[in-house]
C-alpha cells in the first residue's frame, strides 16, 4: 500500500538500468546497484517515489522475477495474495505474464492484514501456505495483526516483503520512508524465521528455506525480504531452483511414548484433551482410533476439527480423570494444576517447546506436567496407538467397554441438553444465535459443507461434524478482523473441492477489513456469509458497563458509549452489494431466515459469494 | 475489543429447573420490566428473553426473588483471590435500577413462557 508513482522518475531510472544490463553476465544481476542516481525533473522531484525499470535480459539471462516464479511453482504455491506495491511489482508481472497467472494465481487484496488472514484460512483448509506479498514497510505494518494470528494459531504463512535495501537506491523521500534496514524486525517476535538476502542466489535459498521452516511443525509464518531493484534485474539463465524435500514431522521419544501408553492403559478414567493436534485429516482419524482403543472421552477445544462432534466418546470430565493426555492443547495450566491436586497424572504431547519466543504470551503460564513429550502430536499418535494396543488385555478391554458406554450416555444427555437450551428464545426477535445456526444447518446438512468461522458456539454443540475441513477454529490471536478474510481464504481452498462454504460472520469483525468482500466478488470465491449482526462490540460493552457499575457512576444511557455500532445501523447488504456481492437483509424475523439461506445457497452454488444480514441476539 | 472473556465467564444459571418459593416477590409491571431490561442492556449477557449467553439463563422460571435481588445488587465476584469483579455479574445499585424497577424486571422474567418442546421444533428434532 503506497502512493502512486510518476513516470518521470521511472524514465530517469531507465538510463542506469539499461547501462547495467550491458555489463558482464556475472555482474548483470547486480548491475542496477551500480546505476547512477536518477535524474529528477520539474517540481515533482523529491515528492514522489522512484521505481526501477528493468533492463531487457541478454541472451543468456532471464528476468529475476521469472526465476522467482519458478521457485514458487517448485513449492506448489497455488495462490498469491497481496495488496499491490511497487517494490514487488516485478513479481506480479512475472506471475501474470511469465507464469500464466496459475500456480500461483494472483489475488488482489485491499489490505495486507486481509492478505495474511486469507492465507490463514486457506492454509487451515488446504494444509499448506499461500504466498503473501506485502510492502515491507507500510504493508507489513498492516499485516502484523494477521501475522500474529498465524503465529499464535501455528499456521504456515509464507511472505515476500518488498523493500529498497540499498540506501544509495532510495532516491526520493517517499522511498526513504518506504524502506527499512531490517524490515522483519517489526514481526520477528511472531515469525519462525526471516531473511534479508542480497543476491538472487541468496534469495532462492531463503525462499525454499522459508517454506520448509513454515511447514515443519510447529507451523508458523516466515518472511523473506525482496529487494525492489534486484527482483526486476536479470539473472543468469542457468540459475538453478534449489531442490526441496520436506522433512518428517518431529515425533516424541519412544521411551516417553511407552510410558504414556502404560499410564493410559492402566488408568481407570483417562481423558484426552486436544486443541489443534489435527494438522491434517489423518490427525482426526488417529484420535478416533486412540479414543476407541482406550474408550476414553475426548475434550476437543476445537482450534481445529480434531474429533467428530457426534462421536459417542466426544466429551468427558477432565476434573475426574486419573490420567489426562493433552495433544497440542494450548492452555493447559489449570488442567495440569487440578490434576496434580487430585494426584492424577498429566501427559502432554506438543511441539510448543520446540519453538517459542519470549515477548508475546502465547506460551501461557507454566504448566506442571508429569510427562511432557516434545514432538508433534499427530506424528506421534501412530506410535502411541501401537504401544497402547500392545498393552491392552481382554480384562482391560472389558473395563474399557463399560467406561465407553458411560461416556456415550453422557454424550447423548449433553446433546439433548444442548437442544433444550437452543429452544430458549427460539422465536426471539432479534434472532437467537441458536436459531440462526440451526436454520443454516438444516439447509447444508446434506451437502458437502465447510464452516469456516468459529465465533458462535452452537454448531459445535448441535451440528454433526466429522470431517477435518468442516471446522477450522477461530483466530489465534483472539483479536477481531480475522473472520471475514480468513473465511474467504478458506472458501478459496474449498472451491476446487466443490464444497459449500458457510460463515457466521460477527459484525464488529466484519467492519475491520470488509474490503475483503470485493476480493471475494472479483475472484468469484463462493461463500455464504450469514451476519451475526448484534450491533455492538458486546464483549467490550460488558467490560465498560461492569467498570461503571462497580464505580457506581454514570448512567445506563451512557454506558454503551464507545461500544455500540448503532445510530446509524450499518446496512451490510448494501455494503456488500456495493462491492459486487449479492446480498439481502437486514432480517429481524427468524421465520424469514430459511428462505434467505435458500436463496443464498443457490447463488453460492453458482460460484459466487452471498451475504445475508441477520440481526441477532448478542450471543 | 481484543479481549475475549467469554470463555472465562462463569455461566451461572439464574433460572431454576423446578418450582421455588416466589411468594416474597413484590408485584411488578412486566411491560415496564421489559423496557428496563432492555434499557439496562441486561440482554447483552442474558439475551432479550433471558435465554442466557455469556451470562446465565434467567428465564423461564427465574430463581426466587430474594436470590435474584441479591445477585443484581451485589453482583458476582469472579476472582475471590483478588476480590475483583472482572468478568461476572456487575452490581446494579439503586442509582441505576430502583427497587420498583427491579420488581418490574422480575415480573418480566416471570412472564416469559416456557420454550416449545424440542420435539415440536423440526430443526431440533432431526437426527
Amino acid at each position: 500500500m503506497q502512493d502512486s508513482k510518476t513516470s518521470i522518475d521511472r524514465r530517469g531510472f531507465l538510463k542506469g538500468a539499461t547501462a547495467g544490463a550491458a555489463g558482464f553476465v556475472a555482474q548483470s544481476a547486480f548491475a542496477d546497484a551500480q546505476a547512477p542516481a536518477p535524474a529528477t525533473q520539474g517540481g515533482t522531484a523529491g515528492s514522489s517515489e522512484s521505481a526501477p525499470t528493468p533492463a531487457s535480459p541478454a541472451a543468456n539471462e532471464r528476468p529475476a522475477s521469472d526465476f522467482m516464479v519458478d521457485v514458487f511453482k517448485s513449492l506448489g504455491i497455488e495462490y498469491a495474495m497481496a495488496m499491490p506495491a511497487g517494490n514487488f511489482a516485478g513479481i506480479i508481472e512475472s506471475v501474470v505474464h511469465y507464469g500464466g497467472n496459475r500456480n500461483p494465481e494472483w489475488l488482489t487484496c485491499m489490505n495486507e492484514e486481509s492478505s495474511v488472514e486469507m492465507a490463514i484460512g486457506y492454509a487451515k483448509i488446504e494444509g499448506k501456505p499461500a504466498l503473501v506479498c506485502a510492502h515491507a514497510t507500510v504493508g507489513l505494518q498492516h499485516a502484523a495483526m494477521g501475522i500474529y494470528d498465524a503465529w499464535c494459531d501455528r499456521v504456515p504463512v509464507y511472505m515476500m516483503l518488498g523493500n529498497t535495501q540499498d540506501s544509495a537506491e532510495r532516491n526520493d523521500p517517499i522511498t526513504w520512508v518506504h524502506s527499512a534496514n531490517d524490515p522483519c524486525a517489526l514481526v520477528r517476535d511472531m515469525t519462525k524465521w526471516d531473511d534479508n538476502p542480497i543476491s538472487m542466489v541468496g534469495w532462492a535459498d531463503a525462499a525454499v528455506r522459508a517454506y520448509r521452516i513454515a511447514m515443519t511443525p510447529p507451523y508458523g509464518p516466515t518472511a523473506v525480504v525482496v529487494d525492489e531493484h534486484r527482483h526486476v534485474s536479470n539473472v543468469p539463465a542457468t540459475l538453478r531452483v534449489p531442490s526441496f524435500t520436506m522433512p518428517a514431522a518431529p515425533q516424541g521419544s519412544i521411551e516417553a511414548v511407552r510410558e504414556a501408553a502404560k499410564l493410559l492403559v492402566a488408568a481407570q478414567n483417562p481423558v484426552i484433551i486436544t486443541g489443534a493436534h489435527a494438522r491434517t485429516p489423518a490427525g482426526l482419524a488417529l484420535l478416533v482410533e486412540l479414543a476407541e482403543t482406550l474408550q476414553a472421552g475426548v475434550i476437543d477445544r476445537k482450534r481445529r476439527m480434531n474429533f467428530p462432534t457426534r462421536h459417542p466418546l466426544n466429551g468427558g470430565q477432565a476434573g475426574q480423570a486419573d490420567v489426562v493426555l493433552a495433544l497440542e492443547a494450548g492452555y493447559v495450566t489449570g488442567d495440569a494444576r487440578a490434576a496434580r491436586q487430585r494426584n492424577a497424572k498429566f501427559i502432554s504431547i506438543s511441539t510448543n517447546e520446540l519453538f517459542i519466543k519470549s515477548n508475546y504470551g502465547d506460551q501461557y503460564r507454566f504448566a506442571e506436567i508429569d510427562l511432557p513429550i516434545t514432538g508433534d502430536a499427530e506424528a506421534t499418535l501412530p506410535t502411541l496407538i501401537e504401544e497402547v494396543k500392545k498393552l491392552v488385555t481382554a480384562d482391560r478391554r472389558r473395563v474399557f467397554q463399560e467406561r465407553g458406554a458411560k461416556i456415550a450416555e453422557a454424550n447423548r444427555a449433553a446433546y439433548e441438553r444442548a437442544k433444550q437450551e437452543a429452544a430458549l428464545g427460539w422465536d426471539a426477535n432479534p434472532i437467537s444465535t441458536a436459531r440462526l445456526s440451526m436454520e443454516l444447518w438444516n439447509q447444508i446438512r446434506n451437502e458437502d459443507w465447510s464452516l469456516v468461522t468459529g465465533w458462535v458456539n452452537w454448531p459445535l454443540r448441535l451440528w454433526n461434524m466429522d470431517k477435518h475441513y468442516q471446522y477450522i477454529g477461530r483466530s489465534g490471536g483472539e483479536a477481531i478482523g480475522y473472520h471475514l478474510p480468513a473465511s474467504i481464504g478458506a472458501a478459496l481452498a474449498n472451491r476446487k473441492h466443490g464444497r459449500l462454504t458457510v460463515a457466521i460472520q460477527p459484525d464488529g469483525d466484519f467492519m475491520v477489513a470488509n474490503g475483503a468482500l470485493w476480493t471475494a466478488a472479483h475472484h468469484r470465491i463462493p461463500l455464504l456469509i450469514v451476519m451475526q449482526n448484534n450491533r455492538a462490540y458486546h464483549q467490550d460493552f460488558m467490560d465498560a458497563q461492569r467498570i461503571a457499575l462497580v464505580r457506581n457512576r454514570g448512567a445506563l444511557e451512557t454506558m454503551a458509549i464507545g461500544t455500540e455500532i448503532t445510530n446509524p445501523n450499518i446496512d451490510y447488504a448494501k455494503l456488500a452489494q456495493s462491492m459486487g456481492v449479492a446480498a439481502e437483509g437486514p432480517i429481524n424475523n427468524p421465520n424469514d431466515l430459511a428462505a434467505a439461506i435458500r436463496r443464498g445457497i443457490q447463488v453460492v452454488k453458482r460460484g459466487e459469494p452471498y451475504l445475508i444480514d441477520a440481526v441477532t441476539q448478542p450471543r | 475489543m481484543n479481549r475475549i472473556l467469554c470463555g472465562a465467564v462463569v455461566l451461572i444459571g439464574l433460572a431454576a429447573a423446578g418450582t421455588q418459593a416466589q411468594g416474597t416477590a413484590p408485584a411488578g409491571n412486566a411491560e415496564n420490566g421489559k423496557a428496563v431490561f432492555i434499557k439496562a442492556k441486561c440482554f447483552s449477557c442474558h439475551g432479550t428473553v433471558g435465554q442466557g449467553g455469556p451470562g446465565g439463563r434467567l428465564a423461564p422460571k427465574p430463581v426466587a426473588f430474594a436470590a435474584f435481588r441479591t445477585f443484581v445488587r451485589q453482583g458476582k465476584v469472579n476472582s475471590p483471590a483478588t476480590n475483583r469483579n472482572w468478568a461476572g455479574m456487575p452490581p446494579f445499585s439503586t442509582k441505576f435500577i430502583s427497587d420498583a424497577e427491579l420488581a418490574d424486571i422480575y415480573a418480566y422474567l416471570m412472564s416469559i413462557p416456557e420454550p416449545p418442546a424440542t420435539a415440536s421444533i423440526p430443526l431440533l428434532s432431526q437426527p
